[in-house]
């Protein structure tokens, strides 16, 4: 499975509820964020979290997101936060996106 | 979701230091690598993920109040005994008897 994102590619996290094991926090969920570097191809936990060992690996990436997407309270907005997400947990984000959720 | 505390506010300070690992601890790591080691003859007998899975599946006052490798060890004897390695009962009456012959151990 060739990666589908590249470094500085923008994302979005799925928002979506999902039921039993997962490596994708809920804080970071419905947030946008930049391919910070492809980490590999890994079995899927969720697959692997269950007894399905010989599923296909799936890119995985390093996304780095600003404090202030994740959190606007923060005090320190422009801090960055990296995340390993899994592909399935991605989509692209258009740029525009990212104007509207800068600090005014 | 009790596990899932990232960016929870919370009043509580992170002990930022690390106590000495008790032996049967140490035991609970090593019995782990062997279980997920894909060299062992018939292949590994459980993933990381399916601990972690169920670790997470511990009832909320045990996720809270377990200590580490507490929570390993009933992650542990769950997930093998769903694969039928492990008979809960079994251990269990075992584990009855080793406390047993401690209280009554004769000097």
């Amino acid at each position: 499975m060739s990666p589908r994102f590249a470094p500085g590619d923008r994302v979005r996290v799925a928002e979506r509820e999902v039921a039993g094991h997962v490596r994708t926090p809920l804080y970071i969920r419905g947030k946008p964020g930049v391919i910070e570097r492809i980490c590999g191809a890994f079995r899927n936990p969720e697959q692997l979290a269950y007894g399905e060992w010989d599923g296909p690996a799936v890119p995985l990436y390093r996304v780095r997101f600003q404090l202030g997407d994740v959190w606007p309270s923060a005090e320190a907005t422009r801090d960055t936060l990296d995340v390993e997400i899994y592909e399935h947990w991605l989509s692209s984000e258009p740029f525009e996106h990212r104007l509207e959720s800068k600090p005014a | 979701m009790t596990h899932d505390v990232g960016g929870e506010p919370s009043d509580e300070a992170i002990p930022r230091t690390q106590h000495p690992f008790m032996p049967w601890e140490l035991r609970v790591d090593a019995l782990m690598w062997l279980l997920t080691d894909p060299a062992r003859p018939g292949g590994p007998r459980m993933t990381v993920d399916e601990l972690r899975r169920g670790i997470e599946s511990l009832p909320a006052d045990d996720y809270r109040e377990l200590g580490y490798y507490e929570k390993w060890l009933l992650s542990m004897i769950a997930i093998l005994a769903e694969r039928g390695i492990v008979d809960p009962e079994a251990l269990a009456g075992r584990a009855e008897a080793i406390a047993h012959e401690r209280d009554h151990a004769h000097p």
